[in-house]
């Protein structure tokens, strides 16, 4: 199975998706921490806001976390080679600029710059691979190798300064990308690497060491809270209790919060999918466990909390549905590179019902973002090679039978079982919630509505669904866009206002959408 | 004669308080009390009830071993001893399975100001080995992670965790014997004994060449805990209840303190270790035993006080004049800690083939049986 996730796709999707998602023991007070924004209202509830999450929390989009902007980058088709930072437009930081007050420009002044945010900026070139619009050709690419030197020196506490842009900071923000929700109470070190690095143009996987099934592929697959872990967390090393080893609910307590947003789970969920099930992940018993025991403990400091769940992720466009949705996406895309629409909708009829007959995955099952643009390319190479309008037939196991299976594509069957882990994960969480009465931000709601709604009424008819390119989600197909973490944002301010009394103003999702009202640029994730 | 007997006496209870349990199961702070100070108190009491009444008859019939006059109690002047030992396990060592744990080397000196108060002090070494650090399935975990990666049989993982462990006590205590009363012509005597214990410990797994090694607490792993080092004072009251020609029983009662905190302990209440000593003497060369103990013991690695139940099993045997051999089978565990052994192994960076991996401990039970040599001044049997 492990030997499934080294294929490249896979790998990039895992790393997208670890990238996506976000300690112990009563907190020490640090008297360095960073400012805080204090809400012109003067609410006490508001003076420290710390996040506890993953990915989500920390701003990851499109593969990538970064809390600086650069220009210059040849794969970019941004003006300029822009690659836009991400940790600024995610929903955590978004919350900050509201709770602070004054202009959009002011606050996002104060989040943006190293010497002022309560994030943890990582500097330029960020971690992970971002995914752009490519400059070069149609389509995608990475800004870089997620293997690359400068992504290697993450795992190396001594060398925090290289990577984060604000090395001395005790963020607020406290999401690691990757992590899962046990992870952020027990996770003390990186569990591996760095990783290998470049061979060519790509990243190899983590070499597989006989008789040790714990190496190579499961490494992969935990490569991204790895990667994310010093770089979010470094700061705090060697500033906490004697007693308090570093991890990431420790150093949340050590912020001292007043109010702490706590999200996390959805490293869980999509560990379980694109390893096939193999993952070592919570069951839903220890998720309620975990986040009771993450918000008992927050409170044990004085924090008020709220706790938000998770959408369905089969819902986001990291997944295709197959069967008839395939061939009507896929017949897009083939028709979007120039495949003549006499042959396409054949191609891509082909491709799905070849897809069903062979991996298992009809109306019921799921490709993933890595397994779908595989066949997308393989059908269109097929064509282009003559091998003829009817034949279009993917090969999605990368090396031996199955080993594309979760991380490729989901069988009916397995699809089933992750729609069912991910409502189970939401019942553990809202049981948390009910447990230690806290409120539960319905994240998974407001996903739900958008999709019942057929999308979020920014920019008729252009903008924005939960569809690919639709705007709300970024490249990856799992990060919000920009827009979408407006929305996000939203949801975790109104269900603040209500349980605490605060009146944190929500998010201009249209201006966020445009760059307008003091957002420094338009929403690179959403058509304009 | 008497003054034979005196000698004899003395130096029993010298040897007594180091050989009188040798190696218990799970080493701790109520086997030191065992050896160190009931032995001695058995000692001065066995004296004190076999000394005749004035005016009366005694009471049973003199048998070789019992003395007839002379020693009225504790042991005076000056006595010492000095041994060694080696114990075989009942439990597998490392892929090689039984082995000879490493001797070990005992040495008291004690000296008695008169009948009813003297001072010893001594050194002794106990060897160990616990059960399931090297048999069973256990799941192995990877640090952070809730569920197991797998399992792993501990039998043949490697490198194993070799737990072979020499505990080493330190032990000064002052032995008071007070007649509370008589009974049938016979005084009643009992003893008194406040000590201080120092235990300190060496594990073959420790790094540091002392008792330092990883193990997994509460979900983190912890390093730098001395695991097994501690320091006790305790006020032990020993009192008899047999005294027959060949059959003596007595019964101690120690409350006991941590001297301080130590590794994880959360609290320091007094506990109360309770020690039964029977023993049968059918020659006059030869003693079986047998002392079941119930103890409280704070171990570094324990958030609370552990329920320790333990037994030895024994006999000793003169050799000539100043040597003897005792074997001693002794048992033992908590009752609060299971399963024993190594519960789970965790990982603490992946491939665990390359990287430490730390060990869930429950319960530490052992049991051995041991082999002494000794000799003393003059010679003696240990009890």
């Amino acid at each position: 199975m492990m030997k499934r996730l080294a294929q490249p796709l896979a790998v990039l999707a895992i790393v997208s998706l670890a990238a996506c998602a976000g300690g112990t023991g009563g907190g020490s007070a640090i008297p360095n921490g960073p400012p805080s924004p204090v809400y012109p209202a003067g609410s006490a509830t508001l003076a420290r806001v710390v996040g506890v999450g993953d990915s989500l929390t920390a701003g990851t989009q499109s593969n990538g976390t970064m809390g600086v902007s650069y220009f210059g980058n040849p794969v970019s088709a941004l003006p300029g080679g822009l690659v836009p930072a991400t940790q600024t437009n995610g929903f955590f930081a978004l919350l900050q600029e509201q709770i602070a007050g004054g202009t959009v420009a002011s606050a996002v002044a104060t989040i943006s710059a190293p010497a002022t945010s309560v994030l943890p900026l990582i500097a330029a070139t960020g971690n992970g691979g971002q995914i752009v619009v490519s400059a070069s050709a149609p389509g995608f690419g990475p800004t870089q190798l997620s293997c690359n030197a400068f992504n290697q020196s993450m795992y190396s506490l001594a060398a925090l300064a290289s990577y984060r842009a604000n090395p001395t900071t005790l963020p607020l923000d406290v999401g690691v990308p990757g992590i899962t929700a046990h992870e952020a109470i027990y996770m003390t070190n990186p569990h591996s690497g760095p990783p290998p690095g470049p061979v060519g143009t790509s990243c190899p996987s983590y070499p597989t060491v006989l008789g040790d099934p714990t190496s190579g592929g499961l490494q992969t697959l935990l490569d991204a809270e790895d990667s994310n872990f010093y770089p979010i967390l470094g700061s705090f090393a060697g500033k906490l209790g004697a007693n308090q080893p570093l991890t990431m609910l420790n150093a949340a307590l050590a912020d001292r919060p007043t109010l702490s947003t706590v999200w996390l789970g959805a490293n869980d969920l999509l560990k379980f999918t694109f390893s096939g099930g193999q993952a070592p992940i919570d069951t839903p018993a220890q998720m309620q466990a975990d986040i009771a025991q993450i918000i008992t403990s927050l409170k044990g400091v004085g924090s008020k909390v709220v706790v938000a769940n998770l959408p369905d992720i089969l819902g986001l466009p990291q997944f295709t549905k197959g069967g008839a949705v395939l061939t009507g996406t896929m017949t897009a895309f083939l028709e979007r590179v120039g495949i003549p629409a006499l042959y396409a909708p054949t191609i891509a009829a082909n491709a799905s019902a070849n897809i069903q007959t062979k991996y298992g995955v009809t109306g019921a099952g799921y490709l993933t973002e890595s397994g779908f643009l595989a066949a997308f390319s393989q059908c269109i190479t097929q064509f282009a090679g003559g091998a003829g309008t009817a034949n279009c037939n993917p090969v999605l196991d990368p090396t031996t039978a199955g080993s594309g299976f979760g991380s490729a594509y989901l069988p009916d069957a397995f699809a089933a079982q992750v729609q069912g882990l991910n409502t189970a994960y939401n019942a553990a969480i809202a049981a948390a919630a009910t447990a230690t009465t806290t409120p539960l931000v319905d994240v998974h709601q407001t996903f739900v509505s958008i999709a019942n709604a057929g999308g979020v009424p920014i920019n008729l008819p252009t903008c924005c669904s939960l569809a690919f390119g639709g705007g709300l989600l970024s490249f990856d197909g799992l990060h919000p866009s920009n827009t979408g973490y407006a929305i996000v944002a939203n949801t975790f301010i109104a269900t603040i206002n209500a349980s605490y009394g605060t009146a944190i103003p929500a998010v201009n999702a249209v201006n966020v959408y445009n760059g307008a009202g003091g957002y420094p640029i338009p929403d690179p994730y959403a058509p304009h | 004669m008497l003054k034979s007997l005196a000698r004899s006496t003395a130096a029993l209870v010298a040897l007594a308080v180091v050989f009188g349990t040798a190696a218990p199961a799970f080493a701790d702070t109520s086997e030191a009390l065992a050896t160190g100070v009931v032995s001695g108190a058995n000692a001065g009491i066995k004296n004190a009830m076999s000394r005749p009444q004035t005016g009366t008859v005694a009471q049973v019939p003199p048998v070789a071993q019992s003395p007839v006059g002379g020693a009225v109690g504790l042991p005076t002047g000056f006595g010492y001893t000095a041994d060694f030992s080696m114990a075989y396990p009942y439990g597998n060592i490392g892929k090689t399975g039984k082995a000879w744990l490493p001797g070990g080397v005992d040495v008291v000196g004690a000296y008695g100001f008169n009948p009813s108060t003297r001072v010893t002090a001594s050194y002794y070494q106990l060897q160990h080995y616990p059960v399931g650090f090297n048999s069973g399935t256990v799941p192995l975990y990877l640090q952070g992670l809730a569920s197991p990666l797998g399992s792993v049989d501990l039998g043949t993982v490697s490198p194993q965790i070799n737990v072979t462990t020499k505990d080493s006590f330190f032990l000064v205590n002052l032995e008071k014997l007070i007649n509370v009363g008589s009974m049938k012509g016979r005084a009643i005597p009992i003893v008194i004994s406040p000590t201080y214990v120092s235990r300190t410990s060496k594990i073959a797994a420790s790094t540091s060449n002392d008792d330092r090694v990883a193990f997994e607490n509460n979900g983190f792993p912890i390093t730098g805990v001395y695991t097994r080092s501690a320091q006790i004072y305790s006020l032990a009251i020993t009192m008899p209840f047999l005294k027959t020609p060949k059959m003596f029983g007595t019964f101690t009662l120690a409350p006991s303190w941590l001297v301080h905190k130590a590794g994880l302990n959360q609290e320091n209440n007094a506990q109360l270790y309770q020690i039964l000593y029977l023993e049968y003497t059918p020659t006059k060369d030869m003693t079986i035993f047998f002392e079941p103990q119930s103890s409280r013991d704070y171990l570094p690695t324990d958030t609370y006080a552990q329920h320790l139940m333990a037994y030895f099993l024994g006999a000793s045997h003169r050799l000539g004049k100043n040597g003897f051999v005792q074997l001693v089978l002794n048992s033992g565990g908590p009752t609060n800690y299971s399963p024993y052994g190594v519960t789970a192994l965790t990982c603490q960076a992946l491939p665990c083939s390359a990287n430490p991996v730390v060990p869930s401990v429950g319960g530490l039970k052992a049991t051995q049986l041991q082999i002494q040599f000794g000799i003393g001044t003059p010679s003696v049997l240990p009890f």
